[in-house]
C-alpha cells in the first residue's frame, strides 16, 4: 500500500515537475520571440516594409508563378549537380536551441530533469525550424526542379527528405567535434566531413533522382539510411555530458545574433565571452606591423591586428569581395566606375563599423588617447585594411572594360 | 609633497541629482589611503570624480604631482579579444609614451614577477579571472605615475599573486607615488594603509589613520572591521532619525 501511494505520489511530483520545465522553456521562448521581434521593428519600420518587404513579396509570387508555366532559360546553364551543391551548403546551416541560461548552472543543474527537459523542448523546436525552412527551401524550388529537371513530386518529396536529414546529421556531427576536439585535429575532422559529406550527398541525390530514378527499392534505402543517419547522430548529441556550459555559451550567441548586428551596425560592441582560441593564428609572437613606435601608430595597429585575426572580418571581406566582382563584371561599360565608386564606399562603412568599435575600447579609456588620436588612427586603419580589397576590385573593373 | 588634492562640493551622474558630496582629502608622496564603505556608498563614484569621467562635478580634484599623472587598476579587467597579452602592454606603453627599451625592461620585470612571460604571445582574454587582473596591474604600473588609482586589487587573486602586488605596491610608495585604493579586504586594508577615508551614505564618515578611527568611534583597540561597522551603524541611525 505505501510503496503504491508512494509511487504514485512520484509520478505525480515527476509529471508536476515536467510541466513546470515545460513552463521554463514556454516562457523563455516567448521572451526571445518578443525581444527578437523588437529588434526587428527596430531595423525594419512600416517604411522600409511598405517600399521594399511588400514590392519584393509581390515580384516574388509574379516571378514564382510564371517558374510553374514555364522554367527559366538561365535554368539550361546550371545543372542538376549544382542545384544539389546549393541544397547541401543550406543543410550546413542548422543550430541546435537548447534555451539555456548562464543561471541554469546554478539553480536547474540540481534539478534531474530541468535542463533535460529544456534541452528536449529545444530540439523540438530546432527540429521545427529546420522542417519549415527546408520545406519551404523545397517548396520554392518545386517549379525548377518540376519543370526544369523534370522531377517527379515523389522525388521532389524525397530530396526534401534526405536534405532535411543531412541538415541535422551533418552540422550536429561538426558540432559534435567541435566539443570533442580542440585546435588543428578539429578544423581537419570538421574539413573532412564537410568534403565527404558533400560527396555522399551529391552522389547519392544524383543516384536516387537521375541514374536510378524508377527504382523504389534504391530510393528507399537511401531515405532510410539517411534518416537513420540523422536519427543516430541527433541521439548521440542529445546525450553527450559535460557539454552545459557550450550549450550555454551557444545559446547566449544564438539569441543575440540579430541584436549584436543591429548594435555593431550603430557602433556598439556586444560583450564577448572567454575566446577558446588561446594564441592567434595571424601574428603569433606579436610582431610589430610598422617600424614606428610612437602614439598614433600604436593605436592603428591594435586596430588593425585587431580586425585582422577576427574570422567574422575575413568572411565579410570575402562575401564583399566575391560579391563586388560579379556586380562589376556584371556592369556595362564606364558605368563601372561608378559602382566601383559605390563599392569602394561600402566597404568603407563595412569596416568603419568594426573599427569605431576597436577605437573607442574600453582599455583605451584606462590611458589618455585624445578624440583627435582615436579618430586620426580610424581612419588610417580603415584605409590601410580596405586597400587590398580596393585594389583587386580596380584591377577587375580595368581587365573586364 | 602631495599628490593629489580633492575638494568636491558635490558630484554625481546628473545635474539635479548628486552622488556624493564634502568629499575632501589629500595624498601625499609614499602614502597609501584606502577609500573603504559598503556597497553604494559612493566608493566608485568618488574614483570617478577624482578622474575627471564624471560630467556633474562642482569642486576641484587636482593632481600635483610632479608628472601630474595617474594610473588607473580597474576592478573589472578591461581587454581587446584579439590582441595578445604584450600587443596589450605595447600598446599602454605607447600611450604612456615609453621608450622600447622602458617597455622591455620594465614589462618583462613585471611579467616575471606576475609570472606570466610564458603567456605573452596569449590572448588574455582567454586567461582566468584572476590573471586578466595582474594583466591590468602590469599596464598601470608600467607607467611609474606619481599617483595609483587602484579599485579592488585583490579580487579574483591568488595569494601569491597578491602578496607581489602589495610588494610591488610598497616599492612604488618607496619610490614616492602615492596610492589611492578602494576594497572591501578590510584585514589587509588594516595592514598597508597609512589612512583611511570611510564612506557611507556619499559623505566621508571617518577619515585618518587607524589610531583616528579608533578614537573618532570610542574603540582604541578597535580592529578596522569593528570600527567600520559601529560607524556606518551609527550613521544609519542619525540617517533614519533625520
Amino acid at each position: 500500500m505505501y510503496t503504491k501511494m508512494h509511487d504514485s505520489q512520484m509520478n505525480r511530483s515527476a509529471s508536476d515537475t515536467w510541466s513546470s520545465w515545460n513552463g521554463v522553456f514556454t516562457r523563455r521562448f516567448k521572451t526571445w520571440m518578443s525581444d527578437e521581434w523588437k529588434s526587428l521593428s527596430t531595423a525594419v519600420d512600416w517604411v522600409i516594409a511598405l517600399y521594399f518587404v511588400v514590392p519584393g513579396l509581390i515580384a516574388l509570387g509574379i516571378i514564382y508563378t510564371a517558374w510553374w508555366r514555364q522554367a527559366p532559360e538561365w535554368l539550361a546553364l546550371l545543372p542538376v549537380e549544382g542545384m544539389l551543391l546549393g541544397l547541401f551548403l543550406f543543410a550546413l546551416f542548422f543550430k541546435l536551441r537548447t534555451f539555456l541560461e548562464p543561471a541554469d548552472q546554478i539553480f536547474l543543474v540540481r534539478h534531474r530533469t530541468a535542463i533535460p527537459t529544456i534541452r528536449r523542448l529545444g530540439l523540438v523546436y530546432s527540429l521545427t525550424i529546420a522542417t519549415l525552412s527546408t520545406v519551404g527551401l523545397l517548396l520554392l524550388l518545386c517549379p525548377l526542379l518540376v519543370r526544369g529537371y523534370e522531377l517527379t513530386f515523389g522525388q521532389v518529396a524525397s530530396l526534401t527528405i534526405v536534405t532535411l536529414a543531412w541538415k541535422l546529421a551533418l552540422p550536429l556531427l561538426l558540432e559534435i567535434t567541435r566539443i570533442r576536439f580542440a585546435g588543428w585535429r578539429s578544423y581537419v575532422l570538421q574539413a573532412g566531413f564537410i568534403i565527404t559529406g558533400g560527396l555522399v550527398f551529391l552522389f547519392t541525390s544524383r543516384f536516387m533522382l537521375i541514374t536510378h530514378s524508377n527504382d523504389r527499392f534504391i530510393a528507399g534505402f537511401c531515405l532510410i539510411s539517411a534518416v537513420s543517419a540523422a536519427y543516430l547522430i541527433t541521439r548521440y548529441r542529445m546525450r553527450m555530458r559535460g557539454t552545459l556550459l557550450y550549450e550555454i555559451e551557444q545559446e547566449r550567441r544564438a539569441r543575440m545574433k540579430l541584436t549584436a548586428f543591429l548594435l555593431a551596425r550603430s557602433g556598439v560592441k556586444e560583450e564577448k565571452a572567454v575566446l577558446d582560441k588561446r594564441r592567434p593564428l595571424i601574428l603569433r609572437r606579436s610582431q610589430s606591423l610598422t617600424r614606428h613606435r610612437d602614439k598614433s601608430s600604436a593605436l592603428i595597429e591594435a586596430v588593425i591586428k585587431s580586425y585582422i585575426r577576427s574570422p567574422d572580418q575575413w568572411l565579410f571581406l570575402a562575401h564583399y569581395t566575391a560579391v563586388s566582382v560579379v556586380a562589376l563584371t556584371l556592369t556595362p561599360g564606364w558605368w563601372g566606375g561608378l559602382v566601383y565608386a559605390g563599392l569602394v564606399y561600402l566597404l568603407y562603412q563595412g569596416i568603419r563599423s568594426y573599427c569605431t568599435i576597436a577605437v573607442n575600447s574600453s582599455y583605451l579609456d584606462l590611458f589618455h588617447w585624445s578624440k583627435d588620436e582615436r579618430l586620426s588612427a580610424l581612419f588610417k586603419a580603415i584605409w590601410r585594411i580596405s586597400l587590398p580589397v580596393s585594389a583587386i576590385l580596380l584591377l577587375v573593373l580595368l581587365l573586364t572594360r | 609633497m602631495q599628490v593629489l588634492s580633492v575638494d568636491i562640493q558635490h558630484a554625481g551622474y546628473e545635474a539635479a541629482q548628486s552622488v556624493i558630496r564634502d568629499i575632501h582629502f589629500t595624498v601625499r608622496q609614499g602614502e597609501l589611503v584606502g577609500i573603504i564603505g559598503p556597497n553604494g556608498a559612493g566608493k566608485s563614484t568618488t574614483i570617478k570624480a577624482v578622474m575627471g569621467l564624471l560630467d556633474h562635478v562642482v569642486g576641484t580634484t587636482d593632481l600635483c604631482g610632479p608628472n601630474h599623472n595617474y594610473a588607473y587598476i580597474p576592478e573589472q579587467p578591461i581587454l581587446y579579444d584579439r590582441l595578445t597579452l604584450w600587443e596589450h602592454l605595447r600598446l599602454a606603453a605607447a600611450a604612456h609614451e615609453l621608450s622600447d627599451d622602458a617597455l622591455h625592461t620594465t614589462a618583462i620585470d613585471l611579467l616575471r614577477r606576475f609570472r606570466l612571460e610564458h603567456v605573452i604571445h596569449h590572448y588574455p582574454t582567454s586567461f582566468s579571472k584572476g590573471m586578466q587582473q595582474k594583466v591590468m596591474l602590469i599596464a598601470g604600473f608600467m607607467a611609474k605615475p606619481d599617483l595609483y588609482i587602484v579599485d579592488e586589487p585583490f579580487i579574483g587573486l591568488d595569494p601569491h599573486a597578491m602578496k607581489d602586488l602589495l610588494d610591488i605596491l610598497r616599492e612604488e610608495l618607496l619610490r614616492g607615488a602615492g596610492v589611492i585604493m578602494s576594497t572591501h579586504m578590510l584585514d589587509t586594508a588594516e595592514r598597508i594603509c597609512d589612512r583611511y577615508l570611510l564612506i557611507h551614505q556619499g559623505t566621508i564618515a571617518a577619515t585618518g589613520t587607524l589610531q583616528d578611527i579608533r578614537m573618532h568611534c570610542s574603540m582604541p583597540e578597535g580592529s578596522l572591521l569593528d570600527c567600520y561597522t559601529t560607524i556606518c551603524a551609527r550613521s544609519d541611525d542619525v540617517y533614519e532619525d533625520a
